[in-house]
């Protein structure tokens, strides 16, 4: 009893709780009661995730992380989904700051021109076309709150414990099997070359993945044309 | 302190960049209604001088005159809009064309020699704000992506027909032409082996030869593309004042108005910049400026004003041909982009690539240099394209109708008719 | 922790929360656009760990793995959309719960409760104007109020 880890259960738990009183359930109320207690559920989580570097690094690396997580909660919980779509593309851009914070510049980009520029900004005509006048009766009430709310607790708690016990210092990584150093990052993931080693570990290890990702692309269009033609008759 | 030294770098070029881009918005709005003005023939502003006297020059406190007007409006927020978003669209349109200057350069670099030495500075300064990211230009791209939002949320805030319409077609429009904004680059990066800016104008430096030499089919598709993007005429049937009031921008007064005509101005300057960048040698001239990276400062200092009088120039270009010309249609829009830009934007990306990978024989074939067979290359694509498209598709070439059936074919005395 | 084990431990912990958020949202929300939307939410946060797992390998495959997903959820946003625009064409609404015939046999049907009354979901007031020359014939309610856009 005496190491179970008290924080990250009251934090999880809590983060359960304010989900399902921020979940659209037919009232305003408990909203706000629900924003205020995710944030003390993220504050509490943030704090017992392990430092980063210096305080520079760890500061940026905190602040994205808390946008992008914040972005994603707003996205699924507010009630408009003009705003759900809005907060999903804050999350993509707080994901994009986490792929450069890392050191990969061009999922970065790729991320925000391909997902936030283009699927999403299609997402947002659809609605707008559909749904001109905003919340709808369906958009206030969600379905089974409570279980939905559950089913996070428990998958969050699950893949947090895996992740604690994998790097607690007795875990399974200990001492740190595979960690790499930075000279070999230097020559390899973080080279000042990124684009050039990235396209050529594209076109040269990955070519024929390309290929058929390219096939799939033209399937996809091809389809989703036939599928919306079909209906004009 | 350490940390603020290393700070200081960044910051001092953020402030320059900012200072002088949002200085270069209000004049560059001078300049325009000068230049409509002269196409006009007309007097343009004349009036405003020197603030709080009678000192007429030339017009030039004009813009002053009109940011105080802006600022001072009576600005209130009306109750049928989405006020959250209202308030977010033109900060978003704002912020992405403010902040797609980091990996603009401004020159080449600033030799560390003109520095006292207590100041320790061993290397030189690279004028570009963010000159370590990679991926230069699709960072670009990127806040282009994200700029979209800030039309189609600002028509959508509005709460209005006309404004909603405005932000779906304009979106619409952007949406469309980043498609040959990208293809037409992709020859530019194929020719220069990098995605860096800076990389890019080193490259044409090296062989003294611009890329508009060698792929002037990428410069048309690129040129087109990116007034489409600056939603600058013949491109600008988004805010067509005789058919959509104001199109998105219609609810907003103030200082939200002021933001986002001065974030589609930056978009046109943005776009002058990359065009000069991409195809027009950047600081790089003929004999003057030299190709290396060590320079003297008088070098230095001239690469930044040849840099600046080309984009100047540019924008001269793009005004005078928002005088010239009457704007397209929406479906001839659309269609000028899918139907004739990418496969354009293609076909120049096929004979860059073929170029690339053959060009070698075959100049050697010729008795050429390899730039001489890429050119020889490029401009033979500009000419056969025009040609095709000309001849095949009747949007390009005008709207008049062809291929009549002979019984519905116009008699030869039509006028008389009427 | 070293720097580059704290990182990675921090990423796989923000992936795990995207995911569970989208898991949370999928299964909840009725709308068509923002069920698709927790998806995609859950492929990002499956990106952040393929990024996170490449860079403590020190291989580009993490980074090009997520690159795929990008354009696979390009595909798959463009034949959802399709299919959501279909289910609109026929029903009239981004509504999950509308369709109900393919619920299993022993499921009851989803009964919607109706909605407690919400302040500040009264309808627009025109704006007042001096009234000027002949007063139109409209019933008073149209005067006064009207829908949204």
């Amino acid at each position: 009893m005496n190491d179970l880890p008290i924080i990250p259960i009251l934090a999880t738990l809590l983060g359960g709780l304010a989900f399902w009183l921020m979940l659209p359930r037919g009232t305003a109320r408990g909203r706000g009661v629900g924003a205020l207690a995710m944030a003390m559920a993220l504050g509490l989580a943030g704090s017992q995730m392990p430092r980063v570097g210096d305080w520079l690094d760890n500061s940026v690396f905190f602040i994205l992380a808390a946008v992008t997580i914040v972005s994603a909660v707003a996205a699924v919980t507010f009630r408009n989904p003009v705003y759900c779509a809005i907060w999903f593309g804050q999350m993509l851009l707080g994901t994009a700051g986490l792929f450069l914070f890392t050191g990969a510049q061009f999922l970065a980009v790729a991320t925000t021109v391909v997902y936030a520029g283009a699927i999403l900004v299609t997402f947002l005509f659809v609605l707008m076309l559909a749904q001109p006048e905003g919340k709808a009766a369906y958009d206030r009430v969600s379905w089974e709150a409570m279980l939905a709310a559950a089913t996070g607790v428990v998958v969050v708690a699950a893949l947090s414990m895996i992740i604690g016990r994998t790097f607690a210092p007795e875990g399974a990584l200990y001492p740190w099997l595979g960690m790499p150093t930075s000279q070999q990052l230097a020559a390899n993931v973080l080279t000042p070359a990124h684009v050039a080693r990235l396209g050529g570990e594209l076109f040269g290890r990955y070519l024929i993945a390309i290929e058929v990702a390219g096939v799939l692309l033209l399937v996809a269009l091809v389809g989703a044309a036939v599928i919306i033609g079909r209906e004009k008759r | 302190m350490h940390l603020l030294l290393l700070l200081l770098e960044p910051l001092l070029k953020i402030a320059v960049v900012i200072g002088g881009l949002m200085t270069a918005a209000a004049y560059l709005v001078l300049v325009e209604r000068w230049m409509a003005a002269w196409m006009q023939d007309r007097l343009g502003p004349n009036r405003v001088g020197i603030p709080l006297t009678k000192i007429r020059l030339f017009g030039l406190g004009q813009p002053i005159a009109d940011g105080v007007k802006f600022l001072c409006k009576a600005e209130f927020t009306q109750e049928h809009v989405d006020k959250a978003l209202f308030l977010l669209a033109p900060l978003i349109m704002f912020i992405t064309a403010m902040a797609a200057f980091a990996v603009v350069p401004f020159g080449s670099v600033i030799p560390p020699d003109i520095f006292p030495a207590s100041w320790g500075i061993k290397e030189p300064i690279r004028l570009m704000v963010a000159p370590g990211l990679d991926v230069g230009i699709i960072y670009m791209f990127a806040l282009g992506s994200i700029a979209v939002y800030g039309v189609v949320l600002g028509g959508w805030a509005s709460n209005n027909k006309y404004s909603f319409l405005g932000g779906l077609r304009s979106s619409a429009q952007l949406v469309s032409y980043e498609l040959p904004l990208g293809l037409g680059i992709v020859g530019v990066l194929l020719a220069s082996g990098s995605l860096r800016l800076d990389a890019i104008i080193g490259e044409q430096a090296r062989t003294g030869v611009w890329n508009i030499l060698t792929q002037p089919l990428g410069f048309l598709v690129f040129c087109v593309a990116s007034f489409a993007e600056a939603a600058r005429l013949p491109f600008d049937l988004p805010e067509a004042e005789q058919e959509l009031v104001g199109g998105y921008h219609t609810e907003y007064l103030g200082i939200k108005l002021m933001m986002y005509l001065v974030a589609e101005f930056l978009h046109m300057v943005t776009a002058a910049f990359l065009l000069v960048i991409l195809f027009l040698g950047g600081w790089h001239l003929w004999g003057l400026t030299g190709a290396g990276e060590v320079v003297t400062w008088p070098i230095a200092l001239l690469r930044v004003i040849v840099l600046l009088a080309k984009v100047m120039g540019m924008i001269l270009f793009f005004m005078l041909c928002r005088w010239s010309w009457p704007r397209f249609r929406y479906d001839q829009l659309m269609d000028i982009a899918w139907k004739v830009m990418i496969p354009l934007g293609l076909v120049n990306l096929i004979v860059v690539a073929t170029c690339n990978e053959f060009g070698m024989p075959l100049a050697r074939w010729m008795g050429v240099s390899a730039e001489w067979a890429m050119m020889a290359a490029g401009w033979f694509a500009l000419l056969a394209s025009w040609l095709v498209v000309s001849l095949l598709d009747p949007t390009a070439g005008g709207n008049r109708p062809r291929h009549l059936r002979p019984a519905e074919a116009i008699p030869a005395d039509w006028e008389a008719q009427s | 922790m070293p720097y580059e084990v704290a990182l990675l431990n921090n990423y796989l912990l923000v992936g795990a929360a995207l995911f569970g958020i989208g898991l949370v949202g999928f299964v909840s929300r009725r709308n068509l656009i923002v069920m698709f939307l927790s998806a995609e939410m859950m492929l990002q946060g499956v990106s952040l760990s393929l990024v996170a797992w490449g860079r403590f390998h020190n291989d580009f495959g993490g980074q090009l793995l997520v690159l795929f997903i990008i354009a696979v959820a390009a595909c798959e946003a463009a034949v959802a959309l399709a299919m959501i625009t279909m289910l609109f064409r026929r029903s009239g609404k981004l509504d999950a719960a509308h369709w109900q015939t393919l619920r299993e046999a022993n499921q009851p049907r989803f009964h919607e409760e109706p909605l407690p009354e919400e302040f500040g979901d009264q309808p627009l007031p025109w704006p007042r104007l001096t009234p000027a020359g002949i007063q139109p014939d409209v019933p008073r309610e149209k005067i006064d109020y009207r829908p949204k856009v």
